[in-house]
């Protein structure tokens, strides 16, 4: 009986070792071919999205990346933080730290190097591999320019329709590898820009005046997409919040629902910032990935 | 009572290993620990690292050898029955730990998945991969290699070192448990006690651990394959009951190692009577009278005064008739027991001390002994016991023989409505 025990978790633990480190090992060989960058594209299943891979960002002019600016955001929903003077946003990561989102969260918009190389005091350095991880997130460096945009760059695996928005000529950013030529593109955030997006593929919801794509999250939905997908494009906060005959979520969807943040309605934001997390969010919901980026309706 | 201190050494295993579930729980809530299936992985991660750990360290404080254990578990050998299946248990545990939280990491991507299971720059992770890998080396060995006893229990020592990296792992690895002071503090120390129990074993009980210098009186040879060594005291005499065991090393080359007994005497002389089955037993044929013998013990809570009824069956399997040797040996002429000796070999041949058993019964109207021959009868069953001593009923059951032969009884007896707390056993499985 015993020895049976043994034997059994023996066997589940060979497999489940050889299982897992196969599968990683595929999925390596699948974005070796597809990545843009390398050294940043082997990093899961965002390396499809070239905007996430590289540092550089078109910067329009308008904001600088500064601690006064990073200390903007400091929440749960909109996390930046300042690593060895780079600019990280961690909104989308946040759910999937292996050590608990509340032990990042304390460092929302503000230095976190030292709170990072020993992990909040324990002493221990992250991996290497989390040194690669967090290159996902990178915003830009310290003092660089950014977008005119002030919002989070929340999340979204759909990157919108180039918008009516002036395209501002953004001072040139010393990082040469800019991927996406519309990246700047300036959108403002509307009900009309949300109501654009109103399919299961490319899917908006304007919860309490701000906006969210939960594109990649609809099949992972407890209740299934179709209790989403009536809402796609449109104004969700009564029901998301139970008051309007839908289910009563819990904190943690709260929480969830916080990594697909766009923006708040009236803020603008741009392709660049979208696409930067789409990433992020595409792992926050767990999903296969689902490819391109779509420019339908 | 044999059942009830059978379950207070399970309460002990059991609230060792499941108290850091209490700060665990406390520490976040349940519907953020199961929210999804990914969530649910790395909680089920956590806690199968926390149990499994706690269960380790109870697998090596149960290894100490010690005294109270004897008491806490009804004998040492049981103690160890109960080692082995805690720390097999705990080996699952372990062995699922990384890959549930693996999944964790599946959801950021399967390649990190595969990065976290595989040696990285994290030295915290690391430590916890080396001992994993040094348990799986070394509990393969005790499950599947037939190891020489001495080099199993010499390989068996390097769990301590396991232990010693799991502890390492446990904190240094960012976890609930360096987040919470109370897992913390009851995790290590509870590795603190795990880790003394080893050192106490493998160390410090050449020092601590009293042993007792004994010289060989009398090698007698009771048949092709069992001998009698007969024993007296050259120091301090060691008091024992009959049915007891001690671990014995003998000053003599090729016999040093320290093995277990059952002592089949009574009285100021000591005696183990030993069935040649492996190297070292057959070695002991060749023991010489003069040997000095060093002896640890005694351990072990079976003897026949320990019971509910005094009307009682005795089963001995083969060599298994030691520690009943040792009663009847130390039976007075008169008193209000009632026992049935039911001794099963494979022939007469194999009786061993059948002639003096029932020198013993006699005399003693009380005490009868029952030769069964499985070649003849075939394997002894509760009926057949039944018929032997008529009845089953109202009787306490003392089993010592085969692992296979006991289970079988036991399992025989409870389908006759025989109560556990009147069944008792001599496990010597695994010492």
């Amino acid at each position: 009986m015993i020895k049976k025990i043994v034997t059994f978790s023996l066997f589940i633990f060979v497999s489940g070792l050889t299982g897992i480190v196969m599968a990683g090992f595929l999925v390596a060989q699948q974005k070796c071919g597809t990545a843009l960058a390398p050294g940043t594209g082997l990093l899961g299943e965002s390396g499809n999205s070239a905007a996430t891979s590289t540092s550089g960002q078109v910067s329009p002019g308008g904001v600088v990346l500064s601690s006064a600016e990073v200390s903007k955001h400091n929440s749960g929903n909109d996390c930046w933080q300042i690593i060895n003077g780079k600019v990280y946003s961690l909104s989308s990561y946040l759910n999937q730290h292996p050590g608990g989102a509340e032990t990042i969260i304390p460092y929302c918009g503000k230095e976190a190097t030292a709170a990072f190389s020993n992990k909040g005091n324990q002493g221990s350095n992250h991996s290497d591999f989390a040194w690669q991880l967090l290159d996902k997130y990178l915003v830009g460096s310290l003092g660089q320019g950014m977008p005119s945009s002030t919002s989070s760059p929340g999340s979204s695996q759909a990157a919108p329709k180039a918008p009516a928005g002036a395209v501002k000529p953004g001072l040139p950013d010393n990082n040469p590898a800019v991927a996406a030529t519309k990246a700047g593109d300036s959108i403002s955030l509307s009900a009309a820009e949300a109501a654009k997006h109103n399919t299961a593929k490319s899917c908006w919801l304007v919860v309490s005046g701000k906006i969210y794509d939960v594109s990649s999250y609809l099949s992972k939905h407890p209740a299934g997409a179709g209790a989403i997908t009536p809402y796609c494009g449109k104004e969700a906060t009564a029901v998301f919040s139970g008051t309007g005959g839908g289910h009563v979520h819990s904190s943690y969807a709260w929480g969830l629902l916080g990594s697909f943040y766009i923006g708040a309605i009236g803020q603008s934001t741009t392709a660049s910032t979208i696409q930067q997390n789409a990433a992020g969010a595409q792992a926050a919901a767990q999903q296969a990935p689902s490819g391109e980026d779509d420019e339908d309706d | 009572m044999k059942t009830n201190s059978t379950k207070r050494g399970w309460l002990a295993i059991g609230a060792i290993s499941l108290f850091p579930l209490l700060p665990w729980l406390a520490l976040k809530p349940l519907s953020v620990r199961f929210a999804d299936g990914w969530a649910t992985a790395m909680s089920l991660g956590q806690l199968t690292g926390l149990i499994g750990m706690a269960m380790f360290a109870s697998a090596l404080i149960i290894s100490a050898r010690a005294k109270w254990l004897d008491t806490l578990f009804n004998g040492l050998n049981l103690a160890y029955v109960r080692h082995h299946q805690v720390g097999a248990i705990s080996f699952a545990l372990l062995l699922l730990h990384p890959l549930l939280l693996a999944i964790k990491y599946g959801q950021s991507s399967w390649q990190s998945a595969a990065q976290f299971l595989l040696p990285s720059e994290s030295a915290a992770l690391n430590y916890g991969k080396a001992s994993l890998a040094l348990m799986i080396l070394l509990l393969s060995l005790t499950f599947y290699a037939k190891l020489a006893y001495q080099t199993w229990k010499l390989s068996h020592k390097f769990l301590g070192l396991a232990y010693f990296l799991a502890t390492l792992h446990l904190l240094f690895v960012y976890s609930d448990t360096s987040q919470s002071f109370v897992l913390k503090a009851y995790m290590l120390a509870l590795s603190f006690s795990a880790l003394t129990a080893v050192f106490y074993r493998t160390v410090a009980s050449r020092f601590l651990v009293r042993i007792c210098r004994y010289r060989v009186v009398a090698v007698n040879r009771i048949n092709d394959t069992v001998v009698e060594i007969v024993m007296e005291h050259e120091g301090k005499e060691m008091p024992y009951n009959p049915g007891q065991f001690i671990f014995i090393s003998f000053s003599q080359p090729g016999l040093a190692e320290r093995h277990p007994f059952t002592i089949s005497s009574s009285g100021s002389q000591l005696s183990v009577a030993v069935k040649k089955l492996g190297d070292y037993t057959s070695g002991l044929v060749g023991l010489k009278t003069g040997a000095i013998a060093s002896i640890e013990g005694p351990y072990g809570r079976f003897s026949y005064l320990r019971s509910v009824n005094k009307k009682q069956v005795w089963l001995a399997g083969g060599i298994g008739i030691t520690p009943f040797l040792g009663m009847a040996r130390s039976l007075g002429e008169v008193s209000d027991y009632d026992i049935d000796l039911v001794y099963c070999v494979k022939n007469a041949g194999e009786a061993a001390f059948a002639d003096e058993l029932k020198m013993i019964a006699a005399s003693r109207p009380w005490f009868r002994v029952h030769l069964f021959f499985s070649d003849e009868q075939g394997h002894i069953s509760a009926s057949g016991i039944s018929q032997t001593v008529g009845g089953l009923k109202d009787r306490d059951y003392f089993l010592c023989g085969p692992p296979t032969m006991m289970g079988a009884i036991k399992a025989q007896l409870k389908n006759y409505d025989i109560p556990n707390e009147l069944i008792h056993s001599e496990e010597f499985a695994m010492i």
